[in-house]
């Protein structure tokens, strides 16, 4: 009997991998239909297809006679439109020996070239010469767009000007990337166990790791130190990825790194001097609560010998940015960045119409407004059982939630408010302290696993899922039922390394804690207003509704708190 | 039988390579005769091994065993075939529904329609950029899948993928079954060692995905298999047959060339009689294969320098640095990186290799001990430790050539589950 279910749960290891992986591919992208209909072609227009977006886009821009400049050029080959150049095509060997972005744009134009194609990896043809120069340079290109780690350019028809807005990430707080997975701790003390290389893939050391390997790091290299302030003296890491601008996974805490209306394109230049295999990767936080990461390079990028610069479109939905720089495979990697900085460009008014197939429409609105409009379900996935939690009438009795050490090493902490209660890592304000917090935990768990499911709107698994779920769980709020608006306002401010989730709870005719997701919003404050605004839609017969504030991130207060019908 | 679509490729290989001299000729009409001769001239060689192929084949097709024996299965063994035929069935439902997403797989495509197109093999490799509309492609690897794919796209109209696909899911059962092949195995075996393979996560992506595996694997596999015939028959016809196979195998992909030099070290080792004898079945098996399979490897080698030739310029530019990317990339940097997740890289990284390869290493032990591996396993152990023997070799010599890439250790991957399904069948008597 034991022998039998040993066997049959190595037979259902055995089979794991294969079924997991199958689900996986057939979920994402299995379309029989298509298959037999002879359109091989129809998987672009599919959400999880890398690069469908922009495939769809050059077709629509594509003339005939235009040449692309491909990097890609399987994919490009099958997917895309009109004649291409393959970057690996001798022919353009003298190209790539040109010693200036200005005589490699004229030579691409020469060639025809109109579109310069990326796939989601940077081959040393890209940024070994000077077509990163070209397309890094707004007088040259215009990033079109990006999906899912595949870009397009275009080379203007004449070089053009610019201004922009520059943020200078070599004075603002870098935070040293942290891997906290107990695989990495377990390699870390095998590494200081065994005085041999221990092989590792795909992983990244980080400084803040336990002291032990810091130390063993300052053995081997007496150059490392913890990051602290670019702009005192250069840098060196070791075995370390860097994220400027905060934690990776919140939003960035520097509010220079929040998009303002019309920035449609940033440009990064980067001074990286590595050994190493190295990543640029861009986190962008959309709206709601979304990431994006893009790798804008990678490959021996600190062997260059000169700044990268690099062009993105940033989609409407970006909220704020975060750069990072990763050294992911070498263990013995050193890396020094001697300068960091962002460019953001505003759209050209020439290029609104050209272009608005690309760029999609951004209407000039403050952060507060496109906040103000954000109703949707939108969430962050971060609550967890520990989440620290009180009740409260105000933000006094929530001291015992003030952290004052700071376990991020080498993150300069931010804390310009030493008076006024600041939230850290998470907290949980909820107004009616009679509940039980089973209930809530319950409840609270069932709705942001909901609210996460709808906002994957591109996921295949999500839409699957959502309909699973929609049959066990009844909607909080019957269709049918009529229902009023209610105001959620709450006064809060501090950094915008944090992000406030509203949800209101009320218990129906039979007790039972119900509760739906408002939305949530940055801790920051921005254009000088304090007060955040939400709205959600009540049963007409709650009388009570409580309202319950999630905190997560670092750095915030909320001060106060409000929920009262629409028309009051 | 399932060596099919590889000869209607080659013959579609040499009418396109004709073709280059010849541009009037028909190719579709010529391949037909020429593939019905083949399959003639086959049969008339190897008619016993064929009977006992049919049979067994016609024994799954009926599922004869399984229908017969349903009421007698115990739990396990009931579960054990709904976890195969669930695979089964997803892997057909991906071959069929999942779009062109591999590099591999889609520059196949595309180098066959310019081939299609061009009307011969004078374009190949792909280096006239002016002539393909922009498609580079210097890889100068036998034609083998391209030119099904050619044949494919002649018998279709050229835009259809779905004879691609079938072709993919002809070659993954060819490669299921093709273990018939062997003299002690029967359904059960062959059930054993088809379900090592299918537990395989890189032999079910790159047949669902790659395509151009599925074909590469069954023909490496059956060149083994029938190299063992021929050592166990101490036939010269079926030396012939077997260097045809391994000439196939070539034939298919470069990596198919260990075929030949395998094959050939296989007779030598275990060929009956004094060494000088086993030389001239060493040397029909060679001559027979370099024939089939060899062309392209003579033709690079006198054009190009080397049998095997994949760096266009760009890659060998040094200020551009190709080269140093590609390994920093690869993550293969270390002494220690090389050798484990290089040579070994079987055993570590199970998402990809599954468990099949540990399931190897503790039958051999225990069949070892126990002197329980007959001739035809020794010869597959032979072709599993000759390809790790040159891995390491390669890399003792500087090279990554064969690390660096999971699909060249996957080449193994059918070899390992038969040597399984073999060792199984050894040590438990109910099996035999």
């Amino acid at each position: 009997m034991i022998r039998g279910l040993c066997v049959l749960a190595l037979l259902g290891l055995a089979a794991n991998w294969v079924l997991l992986q199958s689900a996986v591919r057939i979920v994402n992208y299995s379309n029989i239909a298509a298959v037999f209909s002879g359109d091989e072609r129809a998987v672009i227009h599919q959400p999880r297809k890398e690069g469908g977006a922009v495939y769809a886009l050059l077709e629509e821009l594509h003339r005939p006679g235009d040449q692309t400049l491909v990097f890609g050029q399987s994919d490009f080959g099958f997917y895309g439109t009109g004649s291409w150049i393959d970057n690996f095509d001798e022919a353009l060997l003298d190209l790539y020996r040109v010693q200036s972005a200005e005589e490699m744009y004229d030579r691409l134009k020469d060639k025809g070239v109109r579109f310069v194609f990326l796939p989601g990896y940077t081959f040393s043809t890209f940024y070994n010469t000077r077509v990163i120069d070209v397309l890094g340079d707004p007088r040259f290109a215009v990033p079109l767009e990006s999906h899912r780690g595949f870009r397009l350019f275009e080379l203007r028809d004449q070089p053009a000007n610019y201004s922009c807005r520059r943020v200078d990430l070599m004075g603002k707080a870098p935070s040293v990337y942290e891997e906290n997975a107990p695989t990495a701790l377990l390699t870390r003390a095998l590494e200081l166990a065994v005085p041999l290389p221990i092989p590792r893939r795909g992983r990244t050391l980080a400084l803040d790791a336990p002291k032990m390997f810091l130390q063993q790091a300052e053995q081997i290299e007496p150059l490392v130190d913890r990051p602290r302030w670019f702009s005192t003296y250069k840098q060196v890491y070791q075995r370390a990825g860097v994220v400027f601008g905060g934690s990776m996974g919140l939003p960035p805490i520097e509010p220079e790194l929040f998009i303002r209306a019309n920035e449609s394109v940033l440009q990064i230049t980067l001074a990286l001097e590595s050994e190493a295999y190295l990543e640029v990767l861009l986190l962008e936080h959309m709206r709601g609560g979304k990431q994006s990461t893009t790798t804008l390079a990678d490959g021996l990028l600190g062997k260059r010998g000169q700044p990268l610069t690099l062009q993105h479109n940033l989609d409407s939905n970006v909220e704020s940015l975060q750069l990072m720089v990763l050294a992911p495979k070498n263990p013995d990697a050193v890396l020094t960045v001697s300068n960091a900085e962002l460019c953001f460009l505003e759209i050209e008014p020439a290029q609104l119409d050209t272009q608005s197939v690309g760029q999609k429409s951004q209407p000039n609105l403050s952060l507060l407004e496109r906040q103000l409009m954000d109703t949707t379900m939108s969430h962050r996935f971060s609550w967890s059982p520990n989440d620290r939690r009180c009740t409260t009438s105000g933000h006094t009795e929530c001291n015992d939630l003030v952290l004052l050490q700071d376990n991020t090493l080498g993150h300069a902490r931010f804390d310009p408010y030493p008076d006024i209660p600041v939230l850290y890592n998470a907290g949980m304000i909820v107004s009616d302290e009679t509940l039980s917090y089973l209930a809530y935990d319950a409840s609270l768990a069932v709705a942001r696993i909901q609210a996460w499911i709808r906002n994957q709107s591109d996921s295949r698994v999500a839409s699957v899922a959502d309909a699973i779920f929609g049959l066990f769980l009844s909607n909080p709020i019957d269709p049918q039922e009529p229902t009023i608006a209610y105001d959620l306002r709450f006064d809060s401010f501090g950094s915008a390394d944090a992000i406030i989730q509203a949800y209101v709870s009320w218990r129906d005719d039979e007790g039972e804690v119900r509760v739906v997701y408002a939305g949530d919003v940055s801790g920051a404050s921005f254009d000088g207003d304090p007060v955040r605004r939400l709205q959600t839609l009540l049963p007409a017969v709650v009388t009570s509704p409580n309202l319950v504030l999630v905190v997560s991130g670092s750095h915030v207060a909320v001060t106060s708190a409000s929920l009262v019908p629409a028309y009051q | 039988m399932p060596l099919g679509p590889v000869c209607v490729a080659w013959v579609c290989w040499v009418v396109y390579q004709t073709a280059a001299y010849v541009p009037e000729l028909d190719a579709l009409l010529v391949s037909w005769f020429v593939v019905l001769g083949a399959m003639a001239i086959l049969s008339l060689f190897c008619r016993k091994q064929i009977k006992n192929l049919v049979k067994e084949c016609r024994k799954v097709v009926e599922a004869r065993y399984l229908v017969v024996n349903l009421p007698r299965l115990s739990v396990l063994e009931l579960l054990y075939y709904a976890f195969f035929f669930l695979i089964f069935l997803l892997v057909f439902y991906q071959i069929l529904s999942l779009p062109f997403l591999e590099n591999d797989s889609q520059e196949y495509v595309l180098v066959a329609r310019h081939i299609l197109s061009n009307g011969s093999l004078a374009a190949y490799p792909v280096t006239d950029t002016v002539l393909s509309g922009g498609l580079y492609a210097p890889s100068s690897h036998p034609p083998g899948y391209v030119m099904l794919l050619v044949w494919s796209f002649l018998t279709s109209g050229g835009d259809s993928l779905l004879h691609v696909r079938l072709a993919s899911a002809f070659h993954f059962v060819g490669l299921l079954i093709i273990a018939f092949g062997l003299r002690h195995f029967r359904l059960r075996e062959v059930a054993v060692a088809a379900f090592v393979m299918m537990t395989t996560p890189l032999v079910i992506s790159m047949v669902v995905g790659y395509h151009v595996d599925g074909m590469r694997l069954m023909l490496f596999l059956a060149a083994v298999i029938w190299t063992a015939l021929a050592i166990e028959s101490c036939d010269l016809k079926v030396v012939t047959v077997a260097g045809a196979v391994a000439g196939f195998a070539a034939f298919s992909h470069s990596i198919g060339l260990l075929a030949i030099g395998f094959g050939g070290i296989s007779i030598l080792a275990f060929w009956r009689g004094r060494l000088v004898l086993r030389l001239l079945p060493a040397a029909v098996f060679g001559a027979v294969a370099v024939a089939v399979g060899g062309y392209q490897f003579v033709e690079n080698t006198v054009v190009l320098g080397a049998p095997l030739m994949d760096a266009p310029p760009v890659f060998v530019d040094e200020a551009i640095g190709y080269t140093a990317d590609l390994w920093a990339r690869r993550d293969i940097d270390l002494w220690a990186d090389k050798f484990v997740y290089g040579v070994a890289r079987a055993w570590f990284e199970l998402s990809i290799f599954g468990l099949g390869y540990w399931a190897f290493l503790y039958l051999l032990v225990r069949n070892w001990l126990a002197g329980q591996i007959n001739k035809d396993l020794i010869v597959i152990l032979l072709w599993i430790f000759s390809f790790f023997a040159l891995s390491v070799m390669t890399v003792l010599l500087g090279s990554e050539l064969i690390i660096k890439n999971p699909r060249y250790a996957l080449t193994t991957a059918p070899l390992v589950a038969i040597f399984v399904a073999g060792c199984l069948r050894s040590c438990r008597g109910r099996l035999q």
